[in-house]
């Protein structure tokens, strides 16, 4: 291999031109013809051999941020408490595309989202370590990649995929300038998060429980080793109650996609598509931390097929392009002549990106010209008479233009009722959470949803304000509803209505129950100005299938 | 180990957890009804200070030793099915329920759970009803509050019931020695009130909306299999409407007075005409209660001892 790259490179005039430049530079140069290679590093790079540790430190620092993304996953429940006590958003303040695409989406600057500006000002000074070093998702992939055992070296459609993500980056934030919020489907944390959320996390929750209460069926003395580990997973990892989500299919091939196209190439999602990898790119193109030496070596070139990133590669000249490097250092750890160091500035021309002036704006402008196409989806299907929102959502505008997809708020909800909407509202609403409140309802004395929410598409709201701030509107389909067409009282909803007065009332009147015959029963009736729309009566009202009080979508809320 | 000892050693711990489970007695279910019918006799506490309330009132019925044995696991079953806080009358007092607890361990309980199958998210309603706190306070591990675990229940036929013939029941409530119902007494809006009987709600499983249609015979029938040793009404303070839930604080009336007894169907007849001033044939569960034989509704047959 190495042999095969060498001989290529000795076509390639740039090289050796660069090469005996820096040479010439070299107050002792080494003789030109056939250098050993401790000669040339003797030579050519008379600096500190680096400390080998800092490929163990990336890994450790690497599970430490996934561990600590799925410790706050786990403590973004109720506790007990009314106010959750961690930062669970704490990622997405960690991502300036979230701050960007708010900011050109809505005018404003969310407070929590600033501290993205020291991922930001690191960026500008060691390059693009968030990817390498943080990102949860880039930690899955380089796991995944082990099982995945993949050989073959990268091919040349890789690397001219890797501008795709720049033209994802730009196509979203020209959308963003008009309202259509599509980044969050792409932000690596989003979509982790609403991975785990909605998936992984149901799942493994499904499977623990079922296995632990089949060997609870089977009792002792099963039982005695499975009774205190289950209540120690109960204690810890498990939810209180089996999470399930609506689209897991989906949800599911997205994710099974990004993590197998790791057999194309490594990293391919971080390479090629992922738009928060292109925003720090871009940044980490002035990266002031730099890879010594800059340009392949002549003789040896081992660090191009090690690097998986492909950063040590361009069309023309085998530079280091510190764009798309994320310092994971592999490089420097396989240098078979410990030439390999990451030091800061330099004064070297830097790799151009895969990226034109002319490029830039045709992606921003394509995603300002896909924003009428994009909205006639959703606009075709409004006002869907089904559709709530979380509790404070006062226009389903406003939501999409600030609402980034990231399930926090169907993790958090206790009742497990908002759930992600499908294609019904077309591609801006994908993801988004609804109430569903068949599945889960809004719980009247909890605000938790609005305390996680990082961009504050649920607005923060006092406990007094949201349980005054209605959903949408409880109707009692009489076609349905037992009282209604048995005869015989049931009034489940009456009973579970949170507010005080109860929104639900009855009256006592003459039906014909199942047989014909008059009997007195009492009819449930909604008042319209009480109901918050919280969906309990939803939730617990004895009629199968669809509920016979529903509720439905105010048109107070309606622009 | 190759994959061929692998299965074998699977195979050997298999046959051994097997034969394991056979040695071991299966878990036995037993019915706790008591075939004779309870003596409608209730003992009346009033006052200021809840906790004395129930020791008195417990006291006049012989003590708590009468109905606890030591080294039996005792299952209380107070109402805290509400995210709602003590002073809105939603659910059971948390003095009330700490002090039964208390006196089931000074009995000599090896256990005592405190448990309710809840409306609202249960670790709302446990924490926000303040009995989650007020029992753990006590600070002894014999005494532990509980969620209640899906796997456990169980469904069990029920005999000589009129309409709920099967239907699912928590299993620990069946298998404890000892049973103890501390209801609070509310304004229901379907069963008009809801006392001893209607509390066993919260003490069965399945999709319990289904049970309101024809409320009234179900809640009768629940009690032949749910038969409490011993109740105690928290009427400390009333919900006089909007209930069960409430929500006001000016749905709620003071009357500092707990109830004990072992008749059920004497104690919701007691309640409903000295708290609420209706007549117990007035109330559907309480009359078909009667008719099954659970206890007692004629008011001048039941005897009340102020204590």
């Amino acid at each position: 291999m190495a042999e095969r790259r060498r001989d290529a490179a000795v076509f390639e005039w740039d090289i050796f031109a660069v090469h005996k430049q820096e040479l010439s530079q070299s107050a002792d140069p080494a003789p030109a013809s056939e250098p050993t290679a401790a000669e040339n590093a003797a030579a050519l790079f008379p600096l500190p051999v680096p400390w080998r540790g800092w490929v163990l430190v990336r890994r450790l620092t690497q599970l430490f941020f996934l561990l600590l993304f799925l410790i706050l996953f786990l403590q973004a429940t109720y506790h007990g408490e009314d106010r959750l006590s961690w930062p669970v958003d704490l990622f997405f303040r960690f991502d300036p595309l979230i701050l960007v695409e708010h900011g050109l989406a809505t005018g404003t600057i969310v407070p929590r989202l600033l501290l993205s500006l020291l991922f930001v000002g690191l960026t500008l000074v060691v390059g693009r370590f968030f990817c390498g070093w943080v990102c949860p998702l880039g930690t899955t992939l380089d796991g995944c990649r082990r099982l995945l055992r993949r050989s073959q070296p990268d091919g040349a459609t890789v690397f001219k995929l890797r501008r795709v993500k720049y033209y994802l980056l730009f196509f979203l934030l020209g959308a963003a300038l008009f309202q259509v919020k599509l980044a969050g489907l792409f932000d690596p944390l989003s979509l982790l998060f609403r991975t785990v959320a909605t998936v992984l996390y149901p799942a493994l929750s499904y499977g623990l429980e079922e296995s632990f209460a089949k060997a609870y069926e089977l009792g002792p003395p099963l039982t005695y080793v499975s009774e205190p580990v289950y209540g120690y997973l109960k204690d810890t990892i498990l939810p209180f109650r089996k999470p399930v989500f609506l689209l897991p299919s989906l949800t599911l091939i997205l994710f099974v996609t990004i993590i197998v196209l790791e057999r194309v190439a490594p990293r391919f999602w971080c390479r090629t598509l992922c738009p928060l990898g292109a925003l720090y790119g871009l940044l980490a193109r002035f990266a002031w931390l730099r890879k010594r030496p800059m340009k392949l070596c002549p003789d040896c070139g081992d660090c191009q097929p090690v690097c998986k990133m492909g950063a040590i590669h361009a069309q023309e000249v085998p530079r280091h392009q510190s764009a798309e490097c994320i310092l994971c250092l592999d490089c420097q750890e396989h240098c078979p002549h410990q030439r390999v160091a990451f030091r800061f500035g330099g004064q070297d021309r830097r790799p151009g990106l895969d990226l034109g002036r002319r490029q830039v704006i045709t992606a921003a402008a394509a995603g300002v010209v896909a924003v009428p196409f994009l909205r006639l989806g959703s606009l075709v299907h409004r006002p869907d008479e089904f559709l709530i929102r979380p509790p404070g959502v006062e226009s389903e505008a406003a939501f999409l233009s600030q609402c980034i997809r990231c399930g926090l708020c169907l993790k958090v909800c206790p009742t497990g009722g908002l759930q992600p909407l499908g294609w019904e509202q077309g591609l801006d609403g994908l993801y988004t959470s609804r109430l569903v409140p068949r599945l889960g309802y809004c719980e009247y004395n909890c605000t938790l949803c609005s305390q996680v929410c990082p961009t504050g598409a649920i607005p923060p709201l006092q406990l007094e304000v949201k349980q005054a701030s209605p959903l949408g509107t409880a109707f009692i389909n009489r076609s349905r509803c037992i009282p209604y067409t048995e005869g015989r009282d049931c009034l489940v909803c009456e009973e579970h209505c949170p507010t005080a007065p109860k929104a639900i009332a009855y009256y006592h009147a003459e039906v014909a129950d199942l047989h014909g015959k008059k009997v007195m029963v009492k009819l449930p009736v909604v008042d319209p100005d009480q109901c918050i729309g919280c969906g309990i009566c939803e939730n617990k009202c004895p009629v199968g299938g669809d509920a016979a009080i529903r509720v439905k979508r105010s048109l107070r809320l309606e622009r | 180990m190759n994959r061929r000892e692998f299965f074998q050693r699977v195979a050997a711990l298999g046959i051994l957890a097997g034969a394991g489970k056979l040695l071991t007695f299966p878990p036995e279910l037993f019915a706790m009804a008591p075939a004779e019918r309870p003596e409608p006799l209730l003992a009346q506490a009033s006052g200021t200070n809840y906790a004395h309330l129930v020791g008195d009132a417990v006291q006049a019925l012989g003590g708590m030793k009468k109905f606890v044995n030591p080294n039996e696991v005792v299952v209380v079953k107070p109402n805290m099915a509400w995210d709602r806080t003590p002073e809105l009358g939603a659910n059971t007092h948390p003095v009330v329920v700490r002090k039964i607890v208390e006196l089931c361990l000074e009995a000599g309980a090896k256990r005592v759970k405190v448990l309710d199958h809840t409306c609202h998210d249960a670790r709302r309603a446990y924490a926000n009803s303040g009995i989650k706190a007020a029992v753990e306070d006590i600070k002894d591990p014999r005494a532990v509050v509980e969620y209640v675990d899906e796997r456990k229940f169980v469904e069990m036929a029920v005999p000589n019931a009129k309409s709920l013939k099967k239907w699912s029941f928590y299993k620990d409530i069946l298998e404890a020695d000892r049973f103890i119902n501390v209801p609070v007494a509310k304004h229901h809006s379907e069963a008009r009130l809801t006392m001893a009987m209607k509390n066993m709600m919260g003490a069965i499983g399945g999709w319990r909306g289904r049970i309101h249609v024809g409320l009234h015979q179900n809640i009768a029938d629940m009690n032949l299999l749910l038969r409490a040793d011993l109740t105690v009404l928290d009427a400390t303070r009333i919900m006089t409407q909007g209930g069960p839930s409430g929500g006001k604080p000016e749905y709620v009336q003071v009357k500092n007075l707990v109830i004990a007894g072992v008749d059920p169907v004497a104690i919701d007849a007691y309640g409903a005409t000295h708290l609420f001033g209706l007549q117990p044939k007035d109330i559907g569960y309480i009359t078909k209660g009667h008719e099954l034989g659970l206890g007692e509704m004629d008011i001048n047959k039941i005897k009340i001892i102020s204590a």
